[in-house]
């Protein structure tokens, strides 16, 4: 199967893309579906780019496929975990083609929807507006893929819904701090360009500062300098020496 | 790169280093190309071929029915109403089992195609007729075998009661696979 | 594998078609030895993916052991407790079933916690929130015990199982606790 056709199943009707024999289809579309989700994601990412311009275009279309991948490696044990204890029965095998081709349906989407969002970044639009029309877009298709993912695999009725949503909901939680970490993918007009951020604080903190903001109370936010992989050299630390 | 910069090399190192191992694993086992170069980047998606038993790369005369069987089965499996039962990997060793049991008797139906056209009385020919005959029947008893498993499961839907579906695919394997036992005694005896 | 197998032969019945109804208590398989182990291994490398997200040594040991100690300290402390209320209340129900319904259980949750040891990684890896993962992880892997429990309890031995409620609840109680005995060992680790 092209690619092309490929696109069209994933839009389309992406249960055919799931064969009764998960590993044939693992192995014939999951390729070309990681394939699909890099050119597409790329091209999304260098649209967000434009905003700032540069070398942001090269940083914001190699970080936008990171993003929609690391989920997918990161999450998808304790995904799989989930459906099997839930009582879906699905294997290892079938929760990878399902994820991939419900972020595949997302990141097409996204790029095709791209150039909407280069035309509202090419009239200079404000940063937070710029930021929240970014963080819209995804979240947008990140519940499509949810979607998807629950739509291809086995298991309907009450129960499964729960356990739909909690496997979606564990890689929703990996997705919202990719994306934290992965940060900055729209960089202030006139700020210096950088393709990471220090490791520091968690999505949580941020979002929920944010919300406090929003709502007029100017707290102020102290990102603290925290996990395994923050800069031991101005991360806060206990006195006895850690795993950190 | 901000941050730890040892301890972001060591793990993208470990990572890229596991990758390179199930991408030339998927390579040495046939996979794809394009298979083995995604591993590269995305190896925990792939991660299932590398332990997928190879497929037979022939067919015997009951392949069709196999895939219908096994297919039939896994939709019923999947179905809401059976909930519960969680014995894939059960249900894909078996059908690897029928596969390979099947591709021995097309082996053997070429076999017999070939050699029956020249010596039609040799002794060892009946006697492959005949293991051939019991082969293919201990298949199909099997086939249906799985047959009965969906209906057993479509009776639990009604009674409530559980069916131990594992159990029975276990010794549906294990029918097969004395199959193979009855092969080797019989080709001790010849 | 115990059961006897019918006799290879084109003529001979399949085994599976011709097998009486099983009764409900004998479908219950007490899970192996290789399997148990592989559970308590996924608690463990759960604990130990946390851990690493601790400022301090000293706390690392104590948080690596939260989830085991918890999940199998209460199973190993409210277990009898199960087996002997089933077989005193339910004496149509086999001893095995409690034992394998709480086996099972075990290597649920287990798996669980293997499989969300990769997130539990990147996230105490890119964040501080290790006290947070180690909560709501030891809170789904528990919920995976106590659903995968009483659910095979229900399909083994089936009726109203107002005892399994109680036990439950006992158990959560005792894993509570003992969780949370561990985890101030943590917390100290860190003063």
């Amino acid at each position: 199967m092209s690619v092309l056709h490929t696109c069209a199943a994933v839009l389309r009707d992406p249960k055919a893309l799931v064969d009764d024999d998960a590993r044939r289809s693992l192995e014939a579309y999951g390729p070309t579906l990681l394939g699909i989700i890099v050119v597409s994601s790329a091209i999304f990412g260098v649209v967000v780019g434009t905003y700032r311009g540069g070398i942001q275009l090269a940083f914001a279309g190699i970080k936008l496929p990171l993003l929609w991948l690391l989920p997918i490696v990161v999450a998808l044990p304790a995904m799989r975990a989930l459906y099997r204890v839930g009582g879906i029965a699905v294997d290892y095998a079938q929760v990878g083609p399902a994820t991939a081709i419900g972020v595949a349906r997302a990141t097409v989407l996204l790029a095709v929807a791209s150039p909407a969002l280069w035309l509202m970044y090419s009239v200079h639009v404000d940063y937070h507006l710029a930021v929240l029309a970014l963080a819209g877009s995804l979240v947008a298709a990140g519940l499509l893929a949810a979607v998807t993912i629950a739509s291809v695999l086995p298991g309907r009725g009450t129960g499964k819904v729960l356990v739909h949503a909690s496997a979606v909901f564990a890689m929703g939680v990996v997705f919202a701090q990719s994306g934290w970490v992965l940060r900055p993918f729209i960089a202030r007009p006139r700020a210096d360009v950088s393709f990471m951020r220090p490791v520091e604080s968690n999505v949580f903190d941020s979002v929920a500062a944010s919300w406090r903001s929003a709502q007029g109370r100017y707290t102020g936010w102290d990102a603290r300098k925290e996990g395994l992989l923050a800069d031991p050299d101005t991360a806060e630390r206990a006195e006895t020496a850690g795993p950190q | 790169m901000t941050g730890f910069p040892a301890l972001w090399l060591a793990l993208g190192v470990a990572y890229g280093a596991i990758g390179i191992a199930v991408a030339l694993r998927l390579v040495t086992r046939g996979a794809s190309r394009a298979a083995s170069l995604a591993a590269l980047g995305c190896w925990p998606l792939l991660l299932p071929l590398v332990f997928a038993e190879p497929a037979p790369t022939t067919t015997g005369p009951l392949g069709e029915r196999i895939r219908a069987c096994a297919e039939d089965l896994r939709r019923t499996m999947a179905d809401p109403v059976a909930d519960g039962l969680v014995v894939v990997e059960d249900l894909d060793e078996l059908v690897a089992d029928l596969q390979r049991a099947d591709a021995r008797l097309g082996l053997v139906d070429r076999l017999l195609a070939d050699v029956g056209a020249t010596a039609r009385t040799s002794a060892g020919l009946h006697a492959l007729r005949a293991a051939r005959g019991r082969a293919a029947a201990e298949v199909e008893a099997v086939l249906d075998g799985m047959v009965e498993l969906r209906l057993s499961i479509g009776l639990r839907s009604l009674a409530g009661n559980a069916v131990p579906v594992h159990e029975r695919l276990q010794d549906l394997r294990a029918r097969l696979g004395a199959l193979d036992d009855m092969t080797d005694l019989e080709l001790q005896l010849a | 594998m115990t059961q006897s197998l019918a006799p290879v032969h084109p003529g001979a019945p399949s085994p599976v078609a011709t097998s009486s109804p099983p009764r409900p208590t004998e479908l219950v398989e007490v899970p192996g030895v290789p399997t148990v182990l592989l559970a308590l291994a996924g608690l463990l490398a759960f604990g130990a993916c946390v851990g690493l997200g601790t400022p301090a040594w000293s706390s690392f040991t104590a948080t690596a052991l939260v989830p085991i100690a918890g999940l199998v300290g209460a199973a190993v402390l409210t277990g009898p407790a199960l087996v002997a209320g089933l077989i005193f209340l339910r004496p149509d129900v086999a001893a095995e079933v409690p034992v394998a319904a709480l086996g099972r259980g075990i290597a649920a949750g287990g798996s669980l916690a293997a499989g969300l040891a990769p997130m539990a990684l990147f996230l105490v890896a890119t964040s501080g929130l290790w006290p947070l993962v180690l909560l709501a992880g030891f809170a789904v892997a528990g919920i995976g015990v106590a659903v995968v429990t009483v659910r095979t309890l229900m399909r083994a031995a089936g009726g109203k199982l107002g005892f399994v409620a109680a036990w439950i609840v006992l158990a959560v109680l005792v894993g509570l606790r003992i969780a949370f005995g561990v985890g101030a060992m943590a917390m100290e680790g860190l003063r």
